[in-house]
This record gives structure tokens, sequence and C-alpha cells, in this order.
């Protein structure tokens, strides 16, 4: 098969089978079969990416475009259905596939005995889909399209249990959240267009350093409209709000859309349009600090978080945080190669977290858990392999990629970028101590349990599992669901050590060259964040495994602290009160206004022939000396008239 | 006075009056016949004798000039006489059974001994051609006093016919009204018109217009003018003297009050132009044009247009009795019809005397013609409205409540639809073409005058057509009122028909004509209008008053 | 044969169907026959209107094809003269698709007089068809107001509770604006009419080609009042804030048909009279009032988006959303960007937009066929019971949200982009201070397309909240006492019947076409909208010579642009 070919089956053929799904998820006898059909699509479009992979997709020389229709061009904005495969598209399309592939295997033993199965995996193509379309963009539009379609995929995942006013509303906020973002994006391509003449990546790309110097205030704008727009998709500040409450979605869902692939979006499209940000230095600063700020705003909240996901979504949030500040010093390498690595083991964690909820009938609360372990040893080791990528253990995938950040930072070398590095260590230890938080509580200690209410009854899990599991937490089985986590693990672990050194190539579009001194600070610095990550983890061990009521005496005494964190800096209750409650007054506001003034005026101005009829009827009293009089009146004031224009044309 | 050749072209030209008068002098015998078959005929022989005047003054035509006249618009008299003739006979078809409503009538027809005072059917059509009669005069008048006796003679008439066409008081009531009323409007013109004689010295229409072409206008002149004006509006039903209507229409039989809506309109239009091109509209220096009113005269119409519009149909939008509304529709009309006079008329294009058959002359050419003529316009706009008026209240004529008395009130009309759609649908398609909606006959009628008044190309023109405009959009309260009351009310069970096949007939085919003005029609109407209003070539008018002055 | 049949064969015919309706056939007065003849015969329309799609000559849109006249009064200059280009037959169709689909429609809610909601359906079908092939601007104006009449007995007679109030105030209003719009029209084929040595003088002319001549030899201040009056009188239509006031109390009280074919049809002639006759007649008065349109249609945006969030009847948000919506349009219209890209995507907003309110407006029918009501608070979680039913709702709800793949995407992206890119007389703007640099005319613009870009977020907000409590959230009918069932009769809540569905597939299909390859559209559209925006591109032009795109940015070039306007 040639490489073009290649190239547009990776997105339309899930396309197609998003179409299939929905189409089986409407027959009775093939419903249960939606799911299989989705996962021949994703993986088909994996094969397809692995296949154009090992032809030279990964090398910058070998980058080549695809055209395949015309979609949007008017009046000389050319605005094709075209992609770009070159070597960050690669990669970020194996991630995406890859991982894609594995998550609706898991999917398909997760969702089994649902109603609605052929809505979801019509969705999960769909999104496949969206997703790759973002990354295999080769202009802005294209790049939007698939923007929101991950967008709007993922409202359609959150949503997945409409029935629940939780998921109804969250997956509005998510899509409304994303949408503010959307706008700057909006604006960003506007923007492109006014000062590129084009909205072509590769051309906006090429100019794009010319015009650091000469740009003026509009290239200018152009990153921070982007960054805007990051910030939404990535969960970033101010705009992080949506990620959390998007855990509404089933466990998948949350593995695939809001932890390996869509919230990474972001992050891809500043590495893709780098040179537009190195251009302007000051966005890059706001990148960083951004990120940085997100890191550890998220890393708090999620310490002291008791909900399973939460906790992961807030880390999540945070590790995005820890990209963005890759971003903004100027590493795009080390960010997507972090990117990669969090997609390996945020996606293990999440499936993982599934499986306990699955086991626990939907039950999210750690504080009602409590040796797991036993009941669910796979899941367990499972889970712990993914904690210690997350937390940065030693050798494990995280712990090279987000060395490769925090040098990043360190090399810039200024006051900001040292303020930034220690903001980032503290963060590295707070995700260790968190992580392995959650997972002693989770799975070590006395057993204890309890199951949630939730969804099993209402979605139909019992018909699958029948009723004994009820009561007692199970493991789950190897196929379709603990092999594809064992595949994720193993790159949880290994990830770091293979990829580094290609994605590094990918990325930069060729080989790293260390300086020397370059070298050597990546050398303190893993011993360093090494260091941070175990203490965090023997933190945890301490106060959640060794001795568990230490743990309640600390929150005990930072009382006050806890409550904040417990209530998310209560950044929701913030923005609902300065954002949405205002806006909705102002609704309120301006309806009436509507009705009462601008409709008012049309009355009344509607309402003055009619007064003035009523004025005239006074004189209509139907007595005949009556009209008389008006008559004679009237021709008194010809006369009057008469004189007037007599005397006016005289002069 | 000698019985010279022209004397009997004279007479010649009156012959639709005489066919008139000989038809109301038939309806008088008629009517006096012992045999209530015989008595029947009478409506029969008033609409025969309408419609043969219509023919009578149709074949004259053809004739260069048929009558003394405006002076300068030879053929308008005839133009005027057929509208007259027509809508007449349609007006006629619909007051065809008033009479056999009264208490009287339906005595003698109950075989109680016949009485000949008790009837009074002879003399209701008599009268009614009578009038018309009036009004064909006005249109062909050449002097101040033939015109002051031909409007007088459009009203008297009326005044009888008003009091007996229903057996009520408020009939009565309306008739004293209208005569007490009337006779100070036509003591307000007369007295314009003996100022006009001051002024000039002449009662001839011709003569004046000589006079002050070679003269100029005095003020004295002016003020007779004027006066003459605001007199004549009473006619017309123009502000200021408009206050009379809304009782007077309420009080008479609907299609009474039809007629009244109609034929002292057009007399008083045609008696309007007659004044006023004492004082205008004079063939200007370069031969291209015609010269504008004196200002004060032209700021006067103006006024009173407006006035009118404003007035009639802001007064519209209250009213609660139909007939009613159709007085303030009547008022605003005027308003509108004035802005025809404002514009003034038009030279006539090329050979004025395009020789041929009637038809051939009507159809001739639009190129032939100017294209915008405000006397066309006024014709063109008369007719429209007059073939609404009468297709809408003929058609309200129609309808009685179950007391027998004539349905009028809105509440009355509702669910017309469901008793009479025929009915309904004509109310409709009048009272939307009066609104002026577009491929109505009343549309066209609008834009003849919006154009014709902008061609005018006088500075206050825009304003004018803004108010025409506004006033439209206002008047759709009312019309739109009557339209959704009739097409969409839900049915009272309140309505009865009377049996008068020839009124349906009438507003049926006023209706019919009004949607075809708006369509295949309106073309031959408004080329036939424009040539009877086109002023003729200098040369010839100088002529004229070179040989009228030689005659005196 | 000089004048093809065809174009008057699609205004004609619905004429003749209507007048068929009005013969004393018996049979026609049974419900279902009525409405059977009349899907039959909408059917026959959509045929001659793809007759026409085959009849034209798709490689030349721009250019007026298959013209024709029929005198009407020479002597004033009148014809009924007609022809079309691709944005015509873009509406044309757009017309004869949507007028089956309300007429199937239609089955439940007319439970009396289906002949008589069928008679007007077929006027108000011929009377749009004439509008959009019109040539001559008195002949528009006729079709124009002609929509009026079915309008209002559509609403007057098959409407809800406040019906006729709803009729009048929608006559009344637009007949008012329509009249202003009438003397600006009487204003400029006058002043064709008294100019001297023009080839037009001393005739009346109401041909579009004639009046876009005459118009341009008026003065700036002639143009701009007779632009204010087409404004007013189209902008009623549009409904350009702040003449909106009308356009939710009459959707509220309309019947699904009156909904559908106001927000998808009628509209249209807003915008499209605009771009048709006003724009390339009046283009000083547009450079005037361009600027001041735009904070209109800005305004409208915002101010209407925020309204229809809070509003609790479905029908009332969805006529407030049209309001919000037909601002990209007009913002877009009047932006004049180079490439014409805002007017192109106005077009294409026009017809997307007709597409998803009309399926919005449909939906909600159908709801209301079910349940008796459209209020928020007693309806929500349908989907549960109308799974196919919340789909559609679901498509056309993000079509109009303009979710990129679906149609509302393209025209919101291209009015958006456009606007961006707008280019204003400096003259009209010189009162603005300068602005990050830049002088007003070029930032009014920017600033003006990020103000609507927050109707992009507003519209996610109302229409997800529409979205989340119609279609999702827990089950919850309204319970009827009378019946004593949740639902009225024996509809209380079944999903979409075949007929109901056959009714949303060509719509939804329509919004994923054009969503997806909207190339063919755009593509025929932009000659002919280029054309009609040459005038004022061209004046624009001059104002501003050749800005080479890259350097617009820079404050040196803004700097001078105003310094050499004249």
């Amino acid at each position: 098969m040639n490489k073009t070919l290649l190239a547009a089956l990776i997105p339309w053929v899930p396309a197609l089978g998003a179409l299939v799904c929905a189409w089986m998820g409407t027959r009775q006898t093939l419903r249960k079969f939606s799911g299989w059909a989705c996962v021949a699509s994703v993986l088909a479009s994996f094969v397809f990416t692995c296949a154009l992979a090992g032809n030279g997709g990964l090398k910058e020389e070998t980058k080549f475009t695809v055209e395949v229709f015309d979609w949007i061009s008017v009046g000389g904005l050319q605005g094709g259905m075209s992609y770009l495969i070159d070597p960050l598209a690669c990669v970020m399309l194996l991630v995406v596939t890859g991982i894609g592939s594995l998550i609706a295997i898991y999917a398909v033993g997760y969702m089994k005995g649902d109603k609605h199965i052929g809505r979801f995996f019509a969705a999960v193509a769909l999104f496949i889909f969206a997703m790759t379309t973002l990354v295999m963009a080769k202009n802005l539009l294209v790049l939007f399209l698939g923007w929101e379609g991950v967008g709007f995929c993922s409202y359609l995942l959150i949503g997945y249990y409409y029935g629940k006013d939780s998921a109804v509303a969250a997956g509005k906020k998510a899509f409304i959240v994303n949408r503010i973002g959307d706008l700057g994006f909006l604006i960003g391509i506007f923007l492109c267009w006014t000062v590129f003449g084009t909205i072509d990546i590769p051309e906006i790309v090429k100019q794009a350093p010319a015009l650091a110097l000469t740009g003026g205030i509009l290239f200018t704008l152009i990153p921070f409209c982007l960054m805007l727009a990051a910030f939404g998709k990535s969960a970033q500040l101010p705009l992080y709000v949506w990620l959390p409450d998007a855990m509404a979605g089933p466990t998948p869902v949350s593995a695939l859309v809001h932890a390996a692939t869509m919230v990474t979006s972001g992050v891809y499209l500043i590495a893709r349009l780098f040179p537009v940000f190195e251009a302007v230095p000051a966005a890059l600063a706001v990148i960083a600090v951004v990120g940085c700020a997100t890191a550890l705003l998220a890393a708090t909240i999620a310490l002291c978080n008791n909900d399973l996901k939460g906790v992961f979504a807030y880390s999540t949030v945070s590790q995005l945080g820890y990209m963005f500040l890759g971003l903004g010093t100027g590493h795009p390498e080390a960010s997507v190669f972090h990117l990669v690595t969090h997609a390996f083991f945020k996606a293990l964690l999440f499936l993982t977290a599934g499986s306990v909820m699955h086991a626990l009938a939907g039950q999210l609360d750690i504080r009602k858990m409590g040796g797991m372990g036993r009941h669910m040893p796979v899941t367990k080791w499972l889970m712990f392999l993914g904690c210690l990528a997350l937390a940065g253990f030693p050798f494990t995938s995280g712990f090279f990629s987000k060395d490769a950040i925090l040098a990043g930072v360190l090399e810039g070398g200024t006051p900001l970028h040292k303020a930034l590095f220690a903001v980032a260590l503290l963060t590295a230890f707070l995700t260790a101590f968190y992580t392995f938080r959650l997972w002693f509580t989770v799975f070590s200690g006395e057993t204890k349990f309890e199951m949630g209410d939730e969804h099993h009854a209402e979605e139909g899990h019992d018909a699958h599992h029948g009723d004994a599991h009820a009561h007692e937490p199970h493991e789950m089985p190897w196929w379709p669901m603990n092999l594809p986590l064992v595949l994720l693990a193993v790159g949880a672990l290994a990830a770091g050590m293979i990829f580094s050194g290609p994605i590094t190539t990918a990325v930069l579009g060729h080989a790293e060259h260390l300086t020397e001194e370059a070298h050597h600070t990546h050398q303190t610095v893993m011993f360093i964040s090494g260091a941070v990550a175990l203490a965090g983890i023997a933190a945890a061990f301490v106060t959640h495994a060794w001795k568990r009521d230490l743990s309640v005496k600390i929150a005990a005494a930072f009382a006050p602290a806890v409550r904040v964190l417990e209530g998310k800096w209560f950044v929701d209750e913030l923005y609902d009160f300065a954002i949405v409650k205002p806006l909705w007054l102002l609704g309120q506001i301006l309806f009436v206004l509507d009705t009462v003034l601008i409709d008012g005026l049309v009355r009344a101005v509607a309402a003055i022939p009619g007064l003035i009829g009523r004025l005239n009827r006074e004189g209509q009293g139907g007595r005949m000396q009556g009209h008389a009089l008006a008559m004679l009146t009237g021709l008194a004031l010809v006369a009057v008239f008469l004189l007037y224009a007599l005397h006016a044309q005289a002069r | 006075m000698n019985f010279s050749a022209p004397f009997f072209e004279l007479l010649r030209s009156l012959l639709p009056e005489f066919t008139l008068l000989g038809g109301a002098l038939l309806c008088l015998l008629a009517g006096l016949s012992p045999t209530a078959s015989v008595r029947r005929v009478t409506a029969l022989v008033a609409v025969g004798s309408a419609l043969l005047s219509t023919l009578v003054a149709a074949s004259m035509s053809h004739l260069p000039q048929s009558g003394p006249g405006p002076v300068d618009l030879p053929e308008l008299p005839t133009f005027l006489k057929i509208i007259i003739g027509l809508l007449g006979s349609l007006l006629l078809m619909g007051v065809a059974k008033v009479p056999d409503r009264l208490r009287q009538v339906l005595d003698a027809e109950n075989a109680k001994p016949f009485v000949a005072g008790d009837d009074y059917r002879g003399e209701f059509f008599a009268f009614t051609l009578v009038s018309m009669a009036g009004a064909m005069l006005c249109a062909g008048a050449g002097d101040l006093v033939w015109l002051l006796l031909a409007l007088e003679l459009v009203s008297l008439p009326s005044y009888v016919m008003i009091a007996c066409s229903r057996d009520d008081g408020r009939a009565q009531e309306s008739a004293i009204k209208y005569f007490f009323l009337g006779a100070m409007a036509a003591a307000i013109f007369i007295y314009g018109f003996a100022l006009m004689y001051g002024a000039t010295g002449h009662t001839g229409i011709a003569d004046i217009r000589a006079h002050v072409q070679a003269h100029g206008v005095s003020n004295l002149m002016l003020a007779g003018v004027a006066l003459s004006v605001v007199g004549i509006g009473f006619k017309i039903a123009a502000a200021p003297l408009h206050s009379y209507v809304l009782d007077v229409y309420e009080g008479a039989a609907t299609p009474v009050t039809a007629f009244l809506a109609v034929i002292p309109k057009i007399a008083g239009f045609a008696a309007l132009i007659l004044v006023l091109g004492t004082v205008g509209w004079f063939p200007s220096k370069d031969g291209r044009g015609v010269t504008a009113l004196p200002p004060a005269i032209w700021s006067l119409l103006a006024v009173m247009a407006m006035a009118s519009m404003v007035i009639g149909n802001t007064l519209g939008l209250v009213q609660k009795n139909v007939k009613r509304v159709m007085g303030c529709s009547s008022i605003a009309q005027s308003g509108y019809l004035l802005l025809g006079l404002l514009a003034g008329p038009a030279l006539m294009a090329g050979d004025g005397a395009v020789e041929g058959s009637a038809w051939e002359r009507m159809t001739v050419h639009a190129s032939a013609l100017a294209s915008t003529n405000g006397l066309g316009a006024l014709c063109v706009y008369l007719t429209v409205y007059g073939l609404g008026t009468i297709g809408l209240l003929s058609a309200l004529g129609c309808l009685v409540d179950k007391h027998g008395h004539d349905a009028t009130g809105w509440d009355s009309l509702a669910g017309l639809r469901h008793r009479h759609p025929l009915l309904a649908i004509i109310i409709a398609l009048c009272s939307l073409s009066l609104m002026g909606l577009p491929v109505l006959g009343g549309f066209v009628g609008k834009i003849m005058l919006a154009d014709a008044t902008l061609a005018a190309h006088s500075s206050l023109a825009v304003v004018l057509v803004l108010f025409l405009v506004l006033n439209s959009a206002v008047s759709a309260a009312y019309y739109l009122r009557l339209t959704h009351v009739v097409l969409l009310g839900s049915d009272n069970n309140q309505l009865d028909l009377l049996p008068v096949q020839s009124r349906r007939v009438a507003a049926l085919t006023a209706a019919i004509a009004v949607l075809a003005m708006g369509g295949f029609l309106a073309g031959p109407l408004l080329r036939a209008a424009n040539r009877a209003a086109g002023m003729k070539t200098v040369e010839m008018d100088m002529q004229t008053v070179i040989t009228s002055a030689d005659g005196r | 044969m000089p004048t093809n049949w065809i174009l008057p064969l699609q205004m004609l015919l619905p004429m003749a169907f209507a007048g068929i309706l009005l013969l004393p056939i018996k049979a026609l007065n049974e419900r279902k026959i009525a409405w059977l003849y009349s899907a039959f015969t909408s059917m026959v329309s959509l045929g001659v209107a793809i007759l026409i799609a085959i009849r034209f000559d798709w490689s030349n849109p721009g250019h007026v094809q298959i013209p024709g006249e029929f005198a009407w009064l020479p002597e004033l200059g009148l014809r009924f003269s007609f022809g079309v280009d691709s944005i015509s037959i873009a509406l044309l169709i757009l017309t004869a698709l949507l007028m089956p689909v309300v007429v199937v429609a239609s089955l439940l809610e007319v439970k009396h007089d289906m002949r008589k909601f069928q008679f007007w359906l077929h006027v108000l079908e011929a009377a749009l068809m004439g509008s959009f092939m019109a040539r001559d601007l008195v002949f528009f104006y006729t079709c124009f107001e002609i929509t009026l009449i079915p309008l209002f007995f559509l609403i007057a007679q098959f409407g809800h509770h406040d019906r006729l109030r709803a009729a009048k105030v929608m006559f009344f209003y637009a007949f008012t604006g329509s009249m202003v719009m009438l003397a600006g029209i009487f204003y400029v084929a006058w002043w064709g009419y008294q100019s001297q040595g023009a080839p037009w003088s001393g005739q009346w002319h109401w041909d579009i080609e004639s009046l876009w001549a005459i118009g341009n030899t008026m003065s700036r201040t002639q143009q701009t009042c007779i632009l204010g009056a087409f404004v007013l009188g189209l902008g009623i239509k549009t409904p350009l804030f702040p003449f909106h006031t009308w356009l939710p109390l009459v959707h509220t009280e309309a019947p699904t048909a009156g909904s559908v074919d106001l927000a998808g049809l009628v509209l249209k002639l807003g915008p499209y009279g605009l771009l048709r006759f006003a724009i390339p007649m009046l283009p000083l008065g547009v450079l005037v009032l361009a600027p001041w349109l735009g904070a209109l249609a800005v305004i409208g945006v915002i101010a209407a988006a925020l309204i229809a969030w809070v509003q609790t009847d479905a029908k009332k948000l969805v006529a407030y959303s049209s309001i919000s919506h037909m601002g990209f349009a007009v913002l877009a219209l009047f932006a004049f960007d180079k490439g014409s890209i805002g007017a192109t995507g106005a077009m294409v907003y026009m017809l997307s937009h007709g597409l998803a309110t009309g399926g919005l407006f449909i939906c909600l029918g159908m709801l209301y066929d079910r349940f008796q009501t459209r209020d928020l608070d007693r309806l929500s979680g349908l989907a549960k019971i109308m799974p196919l039913w919340a789909f559609f709702f679901g498509i056309f709800a993000f079509a109009s949200v303009g979710l990129p793949g679906l149609s509302g995407f393209v025209g919101e992206f291209l009015c958006l982009i456009g606007s961006f890119g707008g280019r204003y007389d400096p003259a009209a703007v010189a009162g603005l201070p300068t602005f990050l640099g830049m002088a007003p005319e070029l930032w009014l613009p920017k600033v003006y397309a990020v103000l609507a870009g927050s109707g992009v977020v507003l519209a996610a907000i109302y229409v997800l909240h529409l979205l989340g409590r119609v279609a999702f959230g827990p089950l919850k009918r309204p319970f009827f006492e009378s019946t004593g069932e949740h639902g009225m009769d024996k509809t209380h809540g079944h999903d979409l019947s075949s007929r109901e569905t056959a009714i949303l597939v060509p719509l939804a299909l329509a919004c994923l076409l054009i969503g997806i390859y909207p190339k063919p559209l755009t593509a025929a559209l932009e000659p002919a909208v280029r054309g009609l925006c040459a005038t004022v591109n061209g004046k624009l032009d001059a104002l501003n010579p050749a800005i080479p795109a890259s350097t617009v940015s820079s404050s040196a070039a803004s700097s001078t642009a105003p310094a050499e306007a004249p």
C-alpha cells in the first residue's frame, strides 16, 4: 500500500468503525459485537500507523503531506482536508492508536452487558478519528476539526450515563470550558490568517522565526491565543476545572480521553507550532509559569482527595502541568516524551482503578476501601507499577521523562527557572506521596469495602457477573481486561528507556547533542528527583501503611488547610460565584430589558397612532354642532395657514 | 345663447348625462306602476341606463374634445364619466334591494293596497342616477356656475338616499347631518367661487385660467381657490371638513355608504382638478412640462393630504363599527389621492391625438405617454379605491345579524367564513387592496401615486411619500383586523345572509376587478388614465385659450 | 423560446397547487387526503427545483442564468423578471427541501382545517420562491410582502394560545419595516428618474442592474439614508438587534411548520435582500453604516445568546438562538474582507441555520405533539424513552453550536474569519482611538470578531443547557390530570415513528453533508457573492491601497492607512 492511502486510512477507518458500531448498536443481535468492531477499526488504524512509521514516517527527511479532499476553501483561504505525516505526528499517532487499541480491548470487557454499548464504542471510534485527525492535521482548520471533534466525543463519553445529572453536568462543563479555549484557538487561526496569509502549519512554522522581530502586535498575540486553547484542552489553570469532573464517564474513557490522549493535545499543539511560541519569549514564560502553578495546585488537591479516579484526574492535571513547564522552558521534546510515558502509566492507572471500581460496583471513595490486594492481586501489582512510574521511581518511564523536563528547567538558568525548578521538585515529592497514599490506602491494611450502588443495576452489569459477586470483590479476567494492562505496565516501566532517544529525535528533527554541562545537569537532576520520589513514597508508606493513625493526626493538625484542599481550593465555587452566576444574572437582566425596554419601545411606537386616534375621537361627539364647529375650526386654521403662507411668500 | 354648432357639440357631449337622466325618468315612471312586477324592474332599468351611459361615454372618447371640461385635459371628462358609469353600475347593483327592506315597501308587497307615496322605490333609483349624472356633469364642467350646480346635483339626491335607505332614526339623523354640513361646505366653496369671479371677472374656467396665466395670481384669487378647495374637501371627505364622515357613513344603509364613499369623491376630485387648473399647471416656458401650483395652494393641499391620512388612519384604529372604519378609510384614502393633485398633470409626450378606435386609443403604447402623471395616478387610484370600497361594503351589505340589523360590529362579523366563505374572501381581498398589499390593485395605485409625487420633484415630495407609506403601515392595523375577523373568527351564529343576489355579484365583480387591477388589467387602465390626464402640447393649448377668449 | 419556462414554473406550480385546494373537491376535506396531496405536490416542487439545479450551468455560478420576464406595468417599469445565480438557487433548493419536510411534519399537529393549512403553506412557498428568484426590486418586494399573509394565517389559525397577537405583531412589525423600505426603493427609482443625462433618466427602472447603477450615483448621505430604510425593512426580517423582539413571541406561538418556515426561510430574506440589493446599490452608505451594523450584530449575538440561556420554553430558547445566529451572518455580511470570505460564510451560515434550526423546531414540535409542553422544567431525560429523537435533536443542536463536521461550523468559521479580516472605511470610524497600536478601522473588525466569537462559547452554553435538560438527565414527563398519564393521549413518549424519522433524516444528512464536504457549495456561492460585494470591495481597495497581509500588523502600515484615505 502506498503511504498516501495508508495515511488517509488512519483516521477514516475508525470513522467508518464508528458508523458500523452505531449501526450495530441498534441491532439487538449484533450489539454485543460492536465493541469488537471498534477494536478492529482502531487496531487497523494502529497497524497502518506502524506501517507508516516503519516506512520512514519517523524520519524528518521523509515527511510528506496528503491531500484527501478540499474541505473549506474560500477566498484564498486554503482549508483542505490535508494531513502532514512527520515524526512528531507519527509518535503521537502511535500513542493514540496503540494505547487506544489497548484501552478499547479493555473496554470490551469492562462494558460487557451494557445496553448502550453501541453508542459507547461508536463514540470511542469517533474519538480515535478525531484524535488522529488532530494529530495529522496539516493546517490549523483541520487541526481544529480534530480539536473540537475530540471535545465532542469527550462530551458524549462523559455524559454516557446520561440518566445521572452529575454526568450530564460534567459533560456540559467539559464542553463549555473547552469552548472557551477553542475561542482562543479560533482567534489564533484568524490571527495566523491575518499575519501569515495562510493557515498551513508548515508554512506558519517556516515564516514564524522571521516575524519574531517584525511581527508586530498581532503576531505577538498568536501564541497567547493558542495557549488559551491548549490550556483549555489540557486542563491548565485557569481552565482545568472540567477534567476532574470528567471522571463521570466510564473508566476506559477516563483512561483514553482524559488521561492518555485528548488532554495532551494542548501539549501537542504547542509542540507542533513551537517556532511561533519560541518567537515570543513572553509567551513561553507564561506557559512555564502556568504549567508549574497548575502542577503544584493539582498536586495539592490530589493530596486530600478521596476519590479513586479523582486523585488520578488531579494527577493528570498535575502531570500536564509538567509538560507545559517543559514547553515553557523551551524543551518540547521533553514534554512530548513525558506525554508518551504519561500515556502509558496513566492509562494503566485509570484502567486498574476501573477494575477496582468494577469490582466494587462503582465505589469510588477510597476511605471505604482497604486491603483490596487480597481480592485483586493482579490489579494490585499492575497499579503498583503504574504508581511507581507516576511517582517517578528511578528507572521507570516517568522517572526519565520527568527528569528530562526538570533538567530542561534547570538549564534555563535564570532566577525564574530556579524558582520553577524548586516548585517542580516540590510537586514531584507531592506526586510520589499522594500516589502511594492512594495505593497503600486501597490495597494494604485491613480488608474493608463497601459496594457502590450506582450504575451496576442500572447499566446491567449484573447480567454478566451474576449475583454472587455483588457482595464480593473479584479479580478481572485476563482476557480481554488484564492482558492489555500488562502491555501498558510494560510500557510504563520500559518506555522511558526505549523511547527517549527516538522521541527527542522525532520532535527536534535531529538527535539531541547534549553539551557537557547539560549532561552534568541531567545527572544531577536525576539524582535529586530520584531521591525526592523515594522520599515521597516513603512518607506515604509511613503515614498510610505503617502508621495509619499518623495521617489522621496530621490531618487534624492542619485541619483548615485540609478543608481548603478537600474543597479543591474552592475554585469551582469561585467560578460559579464570579462567572456563572453573574452571567446567568446578566442573561436574566437582559431578558427583562429585552422584553420591557426594547419591546416596550417598539410597543410604545406602535401605540402612537392609536393614541392619536383616541385623542381624535374626542372630537367625534356625534352632535351636528360639534361637527360644524370642527369644520369651521378647520377652516379657520386653513385661513391662518393661508395668511401665513402668503406672508411667507410675500417676504 | 345661440343654437350654433358648438351648442349642439356641447349637448352631444352631455349625452351620457342625458342617458342617466332618461333612466331616472323611466325609474320614476316604473316606480309609479301599481304592478309589483313592474316596480321590481326599476332597479334593472337603473343599472341598464348606467351601463348604457358608460357605453355612450366610451363611444364618444374618440372625439378630440367631448365637452368644455378642464382646460387642456380634453379627455379627462370622458375617462371620469366612464369610471363613474362603471362604478355607478356596480353601486346600483349593490343598492338594488335597499328600498325592499323598508317597512312601507314590505307592507306594499304584502298585498296592502298600493299607495304611491308609500313606495320609495322609483325615487330611490332615480335619485341615484341623478346623483351620478351630477358627478358626470362635474367632470365635464366648463364654468364655475355649472360646477356649483353639478356639485349640488351630486349631493342633494344623496341626502334623500340616505334618509330613505333605512327604517331607522339614525338614517334620518345622518341625512340631516349630511345635509346641513354639506350646505355649510357648499357655502364655503360658493364663497370661494365668488372670490374667484371677483378676482378675475370670469366664471368660465378657461377664461379664468387664461386671465390668471396672463396676469398672475392675485391674493384674492388665491383666497378663492383655497376656500373652494377646502369646501370641495367636504365632498371628498378630506380634512379639515371630514368630521361628518363617520356618523353619516354609519347611519346610511351599507350600500348607500358605498355610494357616498365613491361617487361624491369622484365628483369632488373632478371639481378640484377644475378649480386648481385655474391657478396652475400652465405649460412651462420651455414647453417640456407644466408649472406648479402656487406655493400657498400647494402647501395647503399638502397639509390637507397629510392631515387626512393621519386623522383617517389613526381614527380607524379605535373604531368599533366597520362602517365607521370605512369612513376613516375614506378620509385616509382621500389623503393619498390628494398626492395625485399635488403632483399635477404631465404634458402628453409626442402626438396627443392618436386616431383610432377607443380600444386602440386606450392601449396605445406607453412610450407615447408620459409615464408619470399625477392626475393619471389619481384616476387609477380613484378606480381601485372605488372598487375596493364597493366590494367591501357591498359584501358587508349582504349581512345582517339575528335581529335583522346590519352586521357592522367587529364581533358580529366574526366567523363569516363559516357562513359565506366567498363573502369573507371578498372582504379580505378588498381590505388588503385598500391596505396596499402587493399584487392587488391598491398597491399598483400607491406605486403610481408615489412615483408621480416624486416625479413632481418637490423638496417635500419625499416627506409626502414617507407619509404615504407610513400611513399605509398604520392603516394595516384596521384593514388586517377586518381580514382576520372575517377569515379567522370563530362562528358566532349571529350572521344571516340577505337574499340579494345582485349585491353579491357587485361585490364579487369588484373584488375580481381589484385583483385584476394588480395584474393584467392595470396596464390598460394606467394607459387610459395617463392619456386622459395628459396635457396637450403648447401650441394646441395656446390655440384653445385664444379661441375661447374670442368666443366670449 | 426566449423565456425559459422552468423558473416561473417553480413559482407558479405551488400557486396552482394551492388553487386546486380552493376548488370544490370533496375528497380534499379529508385531513389525510389533503395531507397526502400536499406531500405529493411539495415533492413535485422539489423535483422542479432539482431540475433547475440540473439546468443551471455550475461552471459559471456567479452569472445570472435562466433569465426571463413577464410584463406587469411596463409604463412604470414594473416587470416580473427573474433569474438565478448560485445564491438564489441554493435558497430555492432549501425552500423546496424544507417544504415537504414541514408538510409531512404537520400531520399530527394540525388537527383541523388541514386543507387551509396546506393552502397557506403552498402560497408561502410560491412567495418565497418568487423572492429568491426576483431580478426586479418591486417584484422582490411584492413577494417579500406576500409572505406575510400566509405566515399570518398559519400562525393566527394554527398556532398556540396567544396566536392572534403573535400573528399581528409579526405582521405589523414586518409590514411597517417593509413600508419604510418601500419608501427607500421609491427614492432610488426616483433618483434615477429625475437624473439628467443618464440612460435611465425620465423613466422608472426597478430592475436590479439599473438600480445598482442608480444607487451608485447618489451621494454618501443619500445612500446612508436609503440603506437605513433597507436595513429597517430587511433587518426586521433578519432579525437584527434591536428589531428582533417579535421573533421570540412569534416562534412560541407559531405551529411547527410556521416556525420552521420562518426560521429556515423567511428570516433568510433579510440577509439575502441586503446582499442582493442593498450592498451593490449603496456602497457608500454601506461604508458608513457597516461599523454600526457590525456593532448591532455583535450586541445581538451576545445578548440574544445570554437571553436564550435563561429561557424555560425550549422554543423560545431556539428562537433567541436564531437571533444570535443571524447576528453572525449580518456581521460577516458587512465585513467586506478581501476575499469576501465573510459574505460567502454568511450565505453558507444562512443555509445551515435553515437546516439546523429548522430541525430543532421540528424536533420540539414532535415533543409538543407528545407532551403538550416545551417547558424545560417539566421535561427531562427523554433520551431514555426516545433515543432516536434524542439522536436527531443532538445532531441539530450540535450543528447549531457549530461543531466542525456539521454544517454550522463551516458558516460560523467563515463568518468569523471574514469578520476578523473585515475592512471599514477609516472615515466612518474616525472618532475611535487607536488600540494596540492599530488604527480604529483595523482593530474594530477584529474586536467585533472576537466579541462575536464569544457567542460560540455562549452557544455551547445554551444549547447544552437545552440538550442537558430535555434529552438527558433523569427521566421526567409532565403528568396530565385529565388523562392520568404522562403525556397526552396515546402518544405519551413513544420514539419516532417512521414518518417522523423520514422527516428528520434528510435534514440531518444535509447538515452532515455541508459540514463534511462544503466545497461545492462554497465554490458555487463564492463568485456570486464576490460579484455582489465587488463595488464595496473596490471602494475599500481604493481606501486602503494594498497593504500586504504580512505587514498589516505593523503599526507603521496602520498609521499610514488613514492618511491615504481621501
